[in-house]
């Protein structure tokens, strides 16, 4: 079973400032996720049943299931830059 | 035929033990064995494709789980063809010869279990690269 991303956490800090951090609580926007997905739903099956003779039906149907696996695989993602002046850190858990 | 199994055999010859307790030893063996060969398969599997960069003033570490280059990949596939085309003309005007198309999960498999083995390891005075999975 593989979850999204439940926390984003993002760090940037310039010299001569104090610098940003955040914690963003992902988890908390799954549930709007799944609504919006429900939502969606009876109309992407639409127009897939809609193009389905032109080849792009199963595109669309498979769009959605293959987006979501793209933001649960983001998990471990860590990205660090840090020079001088600035400092970056952004990691998805 | 390994030393533990001999020994087994041994037993049982010289009726230290009866043959459904030879049975169960091996059984047990075997289960082992396989458990083992298991455990080592999945610890050598890496999951994060990592890129490691520092200057004299800067350093950029980045750490990419491989299964989001998979579930990528997937999903680069749904580009219609005609997409594709127009995104590998762009990509080629500006010199980089890359075609979407050519990346097929079953060659990203192999890809990524290349990549598994590779290290590259580059250093100077000044700067160190380094690019791996781990």
């Amino acid at each position: 079973m593989i979850f999204p991303p439940s926390i984003l956490r993002i760090r940037i800090k310039e010299q001569d400032s104090k610098g940003l951090g955040l914690c963003l609580p992902l988890f908390l926007i799954w549930p709007i996720i799944l609504a919006i997905g429900i939502l969606l739903a009876p109309v992407v099956l639409l127009a897939a049943f809609i193009t389905w003779p032109k080849g792009t039906g199963k595109r669309l149907l498979l769009a959605g299931p293959y987006l979501f696996n793209v933001f649960c695989r983001v998990r471990g993602l860590r990205v660090k830059v840090k020079d001088k002046e600035d400092n970056v850190y952004i990691s998805f858990s | 035929m390994s030393h533990e199994r001999r020994q087994i055999l041994e037993m049982l010859a010289q009726g230290k033990i009866n043959t459904d307790e030879a049975e169960r030893l091996l059984d047990a063996m075997r289960e082992r064995n396989a458990g083992g060969a298991e455990q080592a398969t999945t610890v050598t599997r890496p999951r994060f494709f990592r890129v490691f960069v520092k200057g004299e003033d800067e350093q950029v570490d980045i750490r990419v789980p491989l299964q989001l280059i998979r579930a990528g990949v997937k999903l680069g596939a749904l580009i219609p063809p005609e997409a594709q085309a127009k995104i590998s003309g762009k990509l080629e005007e500006k010199g980089i010869q890359f075609d979407l198309s050519n990346i097929k999960p079953e060659t990203l498999e192999e890809l990524i279990d290349g990549l598994s083995g590779v290290s590259i390891d580059v250093k100077d005075e000044e700067e160190t690269v380094r690019v791996f999975c781990e």
